[in-house]
């Protein structure tokens, strides 16, 4: 009997995760709401694309989000930005929720969301220039060096020292051979 | 969903309430810790009969007309309720071996059970890990199932080292302590640091003693489990030219011996019959093993 319940928690998780879709997609559309006074909205078609990639993001870099919080998250901190067009609105969606998962897993999960996200939200607005490319990678993976090395202190609540991610101060050459 | 609120509130403990999102390896282990909570609870009614064991389910709601429900969170509380009854239990078990174990001179004997199972006892959370049994366990058992898995391999590790302790206290910690300095100068190791099993080394002596015309009267003390010279000749004389079965013949009246004058019997905190049951189960493969030996001539496993 207890191989059966055994069996059918495994089988839950499989559909729980599934199942995220449709409630992607209906969040998603929800979005709108709040988005169109910005010019961005998404239409069905767009909301099941960016479900799809949001999927596909999880998968690539193995990772597990109950709920769809994440992304929900980011269009909410994007939407006033003036760099977030209509145009590249799926793309740069996409782009940041994998960078987002990706320095989660360099970073053994040692950054809270909230914490990433702002700093996310406030260098695409700022140093970036609306540069998701420059976010994803040079500045990722300048944070992730950080990390690495042992250069961030998580007990400090400003532990994303702006001053040690100024572009000035960052060796582009040595970040890459990092 | 029930196993979304688990899991969520499994989340919660992980990443202290700062991320919605984990790596699947940890979700993975997350399920992986559910399933065990579960799977030791259910299991824990298998003494129970077939009729007792429908009613116990019947009443955790784990048979119900609707097939699709089985696993409810109401079972999985009442399992992770029974893992933290078992881990109090364990604890208070572990403190009774304390005080029981002999304090011998070995770095990895110490370690292990000063700050080894203790760490997991503190740390073990079966919320979240409750599979997992990674410590410092560096002291080796004379059988140790390493296929056992979370707070059963400790339970293990803690019941089987009892026995093997038991033994050891009826020959005192001045004789296992001796045997083991000597095979320290034998093997040219400092017998401090070396991870070897006491129990062994000590019954092993203890058989090569009841082989002798010593054995019988055999006295507690310091030197009790050392085998003279002479003692050694006289077992190679017992066994020498003896067929296989002869010697093994030989050796299980010589652990007969050994068994009544430990006198298995219940010593309060372990079973006498699992005492037994161990002893006989390691008897066995140190027979077999010193059988061979002594077909081959060799005779050097004793100090």
């Amino acid at each position: 009997m207890y191989r059966r319940a055994i069996m059918q928690l495994n089988q839950a998780f499989d559909v729980l995760i599934q199942s995220q879709h449709a409630v992607c997609v209906e969040k998603f559309l929800a979005m709108n709401e709040s988005t169109t006074q910005f010019g961005l909205s998404l239409t069905p078609e767009l909301a099941l694309e960016l479900a799809e990639q949001r999927y596909q993001v999880l998968l690539s870099l193995g990772r597990v989000e109950l709920g769809v919080g994440i992304m929900t998250k980011l269009i909410e901190q994007l939407m006033g930005s003036p760099y977030l067009q209509q145009a590249e609105y799926i793309e740069t969606l996409v782009t940041l929720y994998e960078t987002f998962h990706y320095i989660k897993n360099e970073m053994s999960d040692d950054i809270g969301d909230e914490e990433l996200m702002t700093w996310m939200v406030e260098l695409y607005d700022g140093e970036c220039h609306g540069d998701v490319n420059l976010l994803a990678g040079l500045y990722a993976e300048r944070l992730i060096a950080l990390y690495k090395n042992g250069n961030i202190d998580f007990d400090k609540d400003d532990f994303l020292i702006k001053e040690t991610l100024d572009p000035d101060e960052i060796d582009e050459d040595s970040v890459w051979e990092e | 969903m029930a196993l979304v609120k688990i899991i969520e509130s499994q989340m919660e403990i992980v990443t202290k309430g700062r991320s919605e999102t984990i790596a699947v390896e940890t979700a993975e282990n997350l399920l992986a810790s559910i399933q065990y909570v579960i799977q030791y609870y259910l299991e824990s009614h298998s003494y129970l009969n077939g009729n007792e064991r429908f009613e116990k389910y019947q009443e955790i709601g784990l048979i119900q007309l609707d097939e699709d429900s089985i696993f409810s969170e109401t079972l999985y509380n009442q399992a992770l309720d029974y893992m933290f009854d078992v881990l109090k239990e364990t604890a208070s078990f572990y403190q009774t071996v304390m005080q029981k174990r002999l304090k011998i001179d070995n770095h990895i004997y110490n370690e292990t059970f000063e700050q080894g199972i203790s760490m997991f006892i503190e740390n073990y959370d079966p919320r979240i890990s409750a599979q997992m049994n990674v410590c410092d366990i560096d002291y080796p058992l004379a059988f140790d199932d390493l296929r056992v898995e979370g707070i059963r391999y400790i339970i293990n590790y803690l019941q089987t080292f009892a026995a093997e302790n038991y033994i050891c206290s009826a020959f005192g910690r001045m004789a296992v302590e001796e045997v083991l300095k000597r095979f320290g100068e034998k093997m040219k190791v400092d017998y401090r640091e070396y991870p070897v099993n006491l129990y062994e080394l000590a019954l092993q002596q203890a058989l090569a003693v009841m082989l002798t015309s010593e054995g019988l009267s055999l006295r507690r003390g310091k030197n009790m489990l050392l085998l003279r010279r002479d003692m050694k000749r006289e077992v190679v004389n017992i066994v020498m030219d003896k067929s296989p079965k002869e010697i093994t013949q030989i050796l299980q009246k010589a652990a007969e011996n050994l068994a009544s004058w430990i006198g298995i019997e219940q010593s309060g905190y372990i079973a006498k019959n699992q005492v037994r049951a161990y002893y006989n189960q390691t008897m066995a493969a140190m027979i077999n093993r010193l059988t061979l030996a002594f077909v081959a001539h060799n005779f050097e496993c004793f100090v």
